[in-house]
C-alpha cells in the first residue's frame, strides 16, 4: 500500500508539474496569442478585445485554473492555422501513432524473442557472438538513419515496396499494414536490441537454475526446456522494458512519422512547431507527456504486482 | 586479485583512433587544405566521391584565366558544396553538443548523486524525487518545446540537453557513493575527524569519477544522436552552419539520384556513435 501511495503521489506531482510547464509554455510566450490570432492587419482595439475575450488579461493563477478546467473538458483552444479545435485534431491523429508504436513493438518482439532464445541456448557460441555484435552495432544507428536506409534499399534499390503514403485501416488491413511496414521496421530494427539483450541475459540466468537441470534430467529436449520452462520465468524484465520503451519510442515515432509522412501525433507536433501553431503545440506536448507518465505508472504498478520484491524495497526506504 | 587490463585492437584502439581523428579534424579545420564549406558550385552538383573538380582560381593575377583542379574526396552536395569540408565543419556542432552537454550533466548529476548517496535521508528523497520529475518527461518532446520557446541554437540546445542527462549521471554516482560509504577507508576518514565535505572531495570523488567518466562516453554517443535528430528536423543550428543531421536531411531529397549525399554523413555519424559506444563498453567492462 505504501508503494502505491508513493507512486500515486509521484504521479500527481508530475502531472501538476507537466501541466504547469505546458501552460507556461504558451502563456509566457513573448507577444501573445491575441496578436497572432487577430492577424497582422488587426487594429489595437481588436487585439485588446480578443485578449479580453480569450481571458488573457486575467492574473496568471486565474488563467492557469481556467486552462486546467478547459483542458479537463477537452478544450485546448483552436489551431491558429486551420482554426479547427485542437482536441479534434489530436483525437484524429492519435490512433495512427498508437498503431505505429504497437506494430513496431510487435515486430521488435518477433525479432528479439527467437534471437534471444537461440543465443541463450548456447551462450558464447558463434551465433551468439554474431547476433550480440550485430545488435550492439544497430544500437548505434539512429532511427532516422535506419528509416532512410530502409527507403533506400527497399523502395529505391529493390523496389519491393512503393513509396506510398499512409493508408488508414478503413482502406483494408493489407494496405494499412503495407504502409506501416517500413515505418514500423525503422523503429523495430533499433528497438529489438534492447529487448534482445534483456531477454538473453535473463534466459541465461534461468537456464542455470536447478529446475532446468531437473527438466533436462527428466529427458526433455533442449527446445522443450527453452519453450516450456525457461521462457516464462525469464520474461518478467522483458515485459517491463516493453512497457517502458513504449514511452521512449514516442521520440522515434516523431521522426519516423515525419520521414514517412504518417499523419500521427508526432508529425502533428513538428508541423505545429514549424508553423508556430502554439495551441496545437501545447495540446500535443500535454497529450504526449500525459501518455508517457500514465504508461510509466502502469508499468511500475504492473511490475510491482508481478515481483513482490519491488514493493518491499520501497517500503524499507 | 587485480584483473589484467588488455586493450584489444578492435574494441579499443580503432574506435579511439577514429574519435581522435574526428576531434583533430574539428579543431584544425581552419588550417586544413579544404575548400570553404559554404562555396556553392552549380557546375558540380551531387558529384560522386573522388571526382576531380576544376575551378577558376580567384587569386590568379594577370589577364589569363587560371583554372585549378582538386579532388573532391567525398563528393559534393546538391548545391555543389564540398562534402568533406561540410562534414569536418559539421563535426564541430556534433562534438560541441556531444562534449559540453554530458559535461554539464556529469558535474551537476555527479555532485547531486554523491550528496544523495552520502548524506541519505532528506537530501536523498528530494534529489531522487527531482530526478524522477525530469525523467517523467519524454525528452525529445521537451527539447522541441524548449527549442520552440527559446529559439534553436547551440546556446539553448546544450544547456537543455545537459539538464536531460543529469538524472542518468545522478543515478550512477549515487549507486557508486552508496557502496563506497560503507568501505573501511571512508569510516577511517570519519574516525580521524575529517569533515563530510573533505571526505566527499578526497575519498569519494576520486572513486566515483572513473565510472562517471566511462558512463559519460555512452551519454556522449546519445547526445550526438539527439543532436543529429534535431538538426535532421531542422531544429538545431540554423541552416548556413553545416551539421551532420542537416546534411542527411538535405541528402534525403536526392536519395534516388545521388545516394552518397545522404549515405556519407550517415556513415560518419554511425561510425562516431559506434566508436563511442564500443569504447564506453570496453572501458566499463575493465573498470567494474
Amino acid at each position: 500500500m505504501k508503494f502505491l501511495k508513493h507512486k500515486l503521489l509521484q504521479f500527481f506531482l508530475t502531472i501538476l508539474f507537466v501541466s504547469a510547464i505546458t501552460f507556461a509554455m504558451v502563456d509566457l510566450l513573448p507577444g501573445d496569442a491575441a496578436i497572432v490570432f487577430a492577424g497582422p492587419e488587426a487594429s489595437v482595439e481588436t487585439v485588446v478585445a480578443i485578449r479580453h475575450e480569450m481571458g488573457l488579461d486575467a492574473p496568471v493563477i486565474v488563467r492557469y485554473f481556467c486552462w486546467i478546467k478547459g483542458a479537463a473538458r477537452g478544450d485546448f483552444g483552436f489551431s491558429l492555422i486551420t482554426r479547427e479545435p485542437v482536441w479534434d485534431t489530436l483525437v484524429e491523429r492519435l490512433p495512427v501513432t498508437l498503431e505505429l508504436l504497437l506494430f513496431a513493438q510487435m515486430m521488435a518482439l518477433t525479432l528479439a524473442i527467437p534471437a534471444a532464445m537461440i543465443c541463450a541456448s548456447r551462450p558464447g557460441g558463434t551465433i551468439d557472438r554474431i547476433l550480440t555484435t550485430v545488435g550492439f552495432a544497430s544500437l548505434s544507428i539512429p532511427s532516422f538513419v535506419m528509416a532512410i536506409l530502409l527507403v533506400f534499399f527497399f523502395v529505391l534499390q529493390l523496389q519491393w515496396l512503393p513509396a506510398t503514403s499512409f493508408e488508414p485501416l478503413s482502406n483494408g488491413l493489407a494496405a494499412n499494414i503495407r504502409s506501416l511496414l517500413l515505418p514500423g521496421l525503422s523503429i523495430a530494427l533499433v528497438e529489438w536490441v534492447i529487448l534482445f539483450q534483456v531477454l538473453r541475459s535473463d534466459l541465461i540466468t534461468t537456464l542455470g537454475e536447478d529446475f532446468i537441470l531437473m527438466a533436462r534430467s527428466k529427458g526433455l529436449s533442449s527446445t522443450q526446456v527453452l519453450f516450456r520452462h525457461a521462457l516464462r520465468p525469464s520474461s518478467l524484465n522483458l515485459l517491463t522494458v516493453v512497457g517502458l520503451q513504449m514511452g521512449n519510442l514516442i521520440g522515434g515515432a516523431l521522426v519516423v512519422e515525419t520521414i514517412f509522412a504518417l499523419p500521427g501525433i508526432g508529425r502533428l507536433l513538428l508541423t505545429a512547431i514549424y508553423t508556430r501553431d502554439i495551441f496545437m503545440i501545447q495540446g500535443c506536448v500535454l497529450w504526449i507527456t500525459l501518455g508517457y507518465v500514465v504508461v510509466n505508472l502502469f508499468v511500475d504498478l504492473l511490475y510491482a504486482a508481478l515481483d513482490p520484491r519491488i514493493r518491499v524495497e520501497v517500503s524499507i526506504e | 586479485m587485480k584483473q589484467v587490463k588488455t586493450f584489444p585492437l578492435l574494441t579499443f584502439w580503432i574506435p579511439l583512433i577514429w574519435l581522435l581523428l574526428v576531434i583533430f579534424c574539428a579543431i584544425t579545420a581552419g588550417w586544413m587544405p579544404i575548400p570553404p564549406p559554404d562555396i556553392m558550385d552549380y557546375e558540380h552538383q551531387n558529384a560522386l566521391p573522388g571526382t576531380v573538380i576544376t575551378f577558376l582560381d580567384q587569386n590568379a593575377t594577370g589577364s589569363m584565366l587560371n583554372y585549378k583542379s582538386r579532388v573532391s574526396w567525398l563528393g559534393t552536395d546538391p548545391m555543389g558544396r564540398d562534402m568533406l569540408s561540410r562534414i569536418i565543419i559539421g563535426s564541430r556542432v556534433s562534438l560541441a553538443v556531444g562534449v559540453i552537454a554530458p559535461l554539464v550533466g556529469l558535474v551537476i548529476g555527479g555532485s547531486l548523486g554523491m550528496i544523495a548517496g552520502y548524506y541519505r535521508g532528506f537530501a536523498e528523497t528530494v534529489i531522487t524525487g527531482l530526478m524522477d520529475v525530469i525523467l517523467a518527461f519524454p525528452s525529445l518532446v521537451l527539447l522541441l518545446a524548449v527549442g520552440f520557446y527559446l529559439g534553436t541554437n547551440l546556446w539553448t540546445l546544450i544547456p537543455s540537453l545537459g539538464v536531460l542527462t543529469v538524472p542518468a549521471f545522478c543515478r550512477v554516482s549515487r549507486a557508486a557513493t552508496l557502496q563506497l560509504s560503507n568501505r573501511e577507508f571512508v569510516t577511517a576518514a570519519k574516525m580521524i575527524g575529517n569533515s563530510n565535505t573533505a571526505i566527499l572531495a578526497r575519498e569519494i570523488l576520486p572513486n566515483v569519477a572513473v565510472p562517471l567518466c566511462v558512463y559519460g562516453l555512452i551519454i556522449m554517443a546519445l547526445m550526438i544522436v539527439v543532436e543529429g535528430v534535431l538538426s535532421f528536423l531542422g531544429l538545431s543550428v540554423p541552416p548556413p552552419t553545416p551539421s551532420w543531421g542537416g546534411m542527411i536531411a538535405a541528402g534525403r531529397e536526392v536519395l534516388s539520384e545521388a545516394p552518397h549525399v545522404c549515405l556519407v554523413p550517415a556513415t560518419i555519424l554511425f561510425l562516431t556513435v559506434l566508436s563511442l559506444n564500443v569504447l564506453g563498453d570496453t572501458l566499463r567492462r575493465q573498470t567494474s
